[in-house]
């Protein structure tokens, strides 16, 4: 699972049994998209390009938006600083020591009120929703 | 093979089928002996039957053109004189007619010819007789004469029955001797089997030893490999059931005791409020729901199990098993409000471990330290590299306990409403301890009272093991500390310290101690006896929470109420 695959099964089988999971898989890959997505107040516009809060939109760099993106995806788990720092690599980005640092601590202020990001000391970050 | 299934006896199937060809060959053997002693007895008597008709051929003369036989009357009964047999003897010229001898029989049985020779056997009188009749010409008139001579078959019957004799008795000794030798090989390897039978009999479900393949033969050796897998199978299922049931036992005593002692306290003491007597039936409520999540568990998690998977061994980087292991748990840490941490100084260790059986030990260490410690404590996450896999201590508590398993069995109890943990409840940590020959400990230091609780059980190891132990692999650690408790100098070093120092005993205690300021050595052996009840069952640890330890653990020192850390550790060799 963790190479990417969606289920396994383990030898003997049955074939119905093997039938009924493909037609899950099958279901679920049918299944329309997700609403935008949402944390707290914070809500990602269906074309992903920018985040709104409770005061409307919040203005954020790509960079910013990539990373809480991120955060966002993964709201109430932790996403570590190597996977922010994959993130910011994807789009070619000049990655210092203390680049995901920075970048959290931007996006900490621009949506302050709305979501909560929190460090989780020695694994990274998560991002909670902060009741109103 | 002896009495009662006598008609099944391989030893019996094996003489019978021995026995018979032996027999067989006897008789045949016999016969041909017979045959033999016959003929030579025949063939010598026979020539001696040659002999004298040539010699009475010799004695014919040719007189007035006629072959004529002059002997005289007393030779020719000194020819025909035996002792034992009757000779007769005959005369006879083609032209001459009978010039000797008496009347023989001319025809009979057997008859064989050798060149002008001619044998057989007739009857006179109603004695058997041998015959021989010699016919040659008689020079120089060319005459053919022929001379028969017989006599009875007395004397080489004799000498037959000698002959048969002197074959017989040495063949019947040989086959006796073979037999011998045949039976004793036959009960010498059969008794292999009867020693085999009687190991297996001698077995008990509580000694399940393989069978010795030692002198035993190459065709057994097959029957004994297969019995010996079947008995290691069924020595791992009756130690998987008897771990079982002693960690069943374990965990159902705790909160059981806790209940007798809540009933104990209920009686003596006078609820002094309403709050007072809501806390006490809290307090009986959570007992009585951990004996009923361990009888669940047991339930959900048969004996049979425990022993079916054989660990699956990977080169695993334990850093990032951790490390994921623990990131799962962040949620639920942050929901206890317990700061849960990874330390960053952690080193990549790659072991050579099963990956599910780790990461149900850590999940089960910090399901424990989630469940157990209170709000703002702050649990770390760390992986280290020590020097050492061993070292041993033994709480009164765990005497009666399987050895490898009483700490875990400690830690593991109060796991059972978290569904994922409570799947590692019983085996994760025996055998994630047994699989990797690791080491778990829970350790236990209450900081602010400057005294030290320790709880350490794992293999226990001589010095000289414990000297090799300490120039072997690195080992992987999980500790929690509570965050409020004012750092303590000496725990952060306890680890190590404790890994490298020192090999049996009390001595974690007393290290523990001494780094964390213990006034005296008595002072940790009384905060180990504390331990050995407070952390029976965890029941102490809720207690702690609402301040009662003293009423749930009567024996408990001022040191376990206070603030305390936990530290767990968790081990694994590395390679």
């Amino acid at each position: 699972l963790r190479a990417g695959a969606d289920d396994y099964i383990v030898k003997p089988f049955d074939i119905s049994e093997l039938d009924a999971r493909i037609q899950a898989v099958l279901r679920r890959s049918d299944r329309p998209a997700e609403q935008s997505l949402a944390v707290g107040a914070l809500r990602l516009t269906p074309d992903e390009t920018r985040i709104l809060g409770r005061e409307g939109t919040i203005a954020l760099t790509p960079r910013e938006l990539h990373v809480l993106l991120r955060l966002m995806k993964n709201a109430g788990r932790v996403v570590t600083k190597a996977q922010l720092t994959e993130t910011l690599a994807e789009r070619n980005e000049d990655i210092g020591d203390n680049t995901v640092e920075v970048y959290v601590h931007r996006i900490r202020q621009k949506i302050h009120g709305n979501a909560e990001i929190v460090t989780v000391r020695g694994f990274g970050y998560l991002l909670k929703a902060v009741e109103p | 093979v002896n009495g009662t299934h006598a008609s099944a006896s391989l030893r019996r199937k094996l003489i019978v089928q021995l026995a018979l060809p032996l027999l067989g060959l006897f008789i045949v053997d016999g016969a041909l002996s017979f045959w033999a002693a016959r003929r030579y007895a025949d063939r010598v008597y026979d020539r001696w039957l040659v002999d004298s008709a040539q010699t009475l051929a010799q004695q014919v003369r040719l007189t007035g053109g006629l072959a004529a036989f002059n002997i005289p009357r007393v030779a020719q009964e000194m020819f025909e004189y035996d002792a034992e047999d009757r000779v007769m003897f005959r005369v006879e010229g083609a032209q001459s007619g009978v010039i000797g001898g008496r009347d023989v029989p001319r025809r009979g049985q057997h008859e064989e010819r050798m060149r002008n020779v001619r044998f057989y056997d007739a009857d006179v009188e109603g004695a058997a007789m041998r015959f021989i009749e010699l016919s040659t010409p008689l020079p120089p008139v060319g005459e053919e004469v022929t001379v028969t001579v017989g006599e009875t078959t007395r004397k080489r019957d004799r000498l037959a029955e000698e002959i048969l004799l002197y074959v017989w008795v040495p063949q019947i000794l040989l086959l006796a001797l073979a037999g011998g030798v045949a039976y004793r090989a036959i009960v010498v390897q059969t008794d292999k089997l009867h020693a085999l039978s009687v190991s297996l009999r001698d077995m008990s479900a509580r000694k399940l030893v393989p069978v010795a393949g030692q002198n035993m033969p190459a065709e057994m050796m097959p029957l004994i490999e297969a019995l010996n897998a079947l008995i290691a199978k069924l020595d791992a299922a009756a130690l998987a059931h008897r771990t079982f049931i002693a960690n069943a036992a374990h965990q159902l005593r705790t909160p059981l005791t806790a209940l007798q002692l809540q009933g104990r306290a209920g009686a003596a003491l006078r609820p002094r409020s309403m709050r007072c007597a809501m806390r006490s039936a809290g307090c009986r409520r959570s007992c009585t729901a951990r004996t009923g999540s361990p009888t669940s568990s047991f339930s959900c998690r048969g004996p049979s199990r425990s022993a079916s998977r054989a660990p699956s061994r990977h080169r695993t980087d334990l850093f990032e098993l951790a490390f994921e292991t623990a990131r799962a748990w962040v949620p639920a840490a942050m929901a206890a409000s317990i700061d849960l941490g990874f330390d960053e100084g952690s080193a990549h260790a790659v072991v050579d471990v099963d990956e599910a059986l780790v990461a149900e030990a850590i999940n089960n260490l910090l399901d424990n330290a989630l469940k157990y410690c209170p709000p703002r404590t702050r649990v770390t996450v760390s992986v280290r590299l020590t020097r050492s896999r061993r070292s041993s201590s033994r709480t009164p508590a765990a005497a009666s306990r399987p050895p490898s398993a009483a700490a875990w069995c400690s830690g593991s109890i109060a796991a059972t409403t978290r569904p994922a943990a409570r799947a590692s409840v019983l085996r994760s940590p025996t055998r994630s301890r047994s699989a990797h020959q690791g080491a778990f400990a829970i350790t236990d230091a209450p900081a602010a009272a400057r005294a030290s609780r320790f709880v350490s059980q794992s293999l226990r190891c001589s010095l000289l093991q414990f000297i090799a132990a300490v120039r072997a692999a690195p080992l992987a650690c999980v500790c929690g500390r509570r965050a409020d408790a004012p750092r303590h100098r000496g725990v952060d070093r306890l680890i190590p310290r404790r890994v490298g120092t020192s090999s049996t005993g009390w001595w974690p205690a007393t290290s523990a101690a001494a780094l964390c300021g213990a006034r005296s050595r008595s002072c940790s052996a009384m905060a180990l006896r504390s331990t050995s009840c407070a952390w029976a069952g965890g029941s102490s640890c809720s207690a702690r929470r609402s301040g009662s330890v003293s009423s749930f653990a009567p024996r408990c020192t001022r040191a376990c109420r206070s603030r305390h850390r936990a530290i767990f550790i968790a081990s694994a060799r590395a390679t």
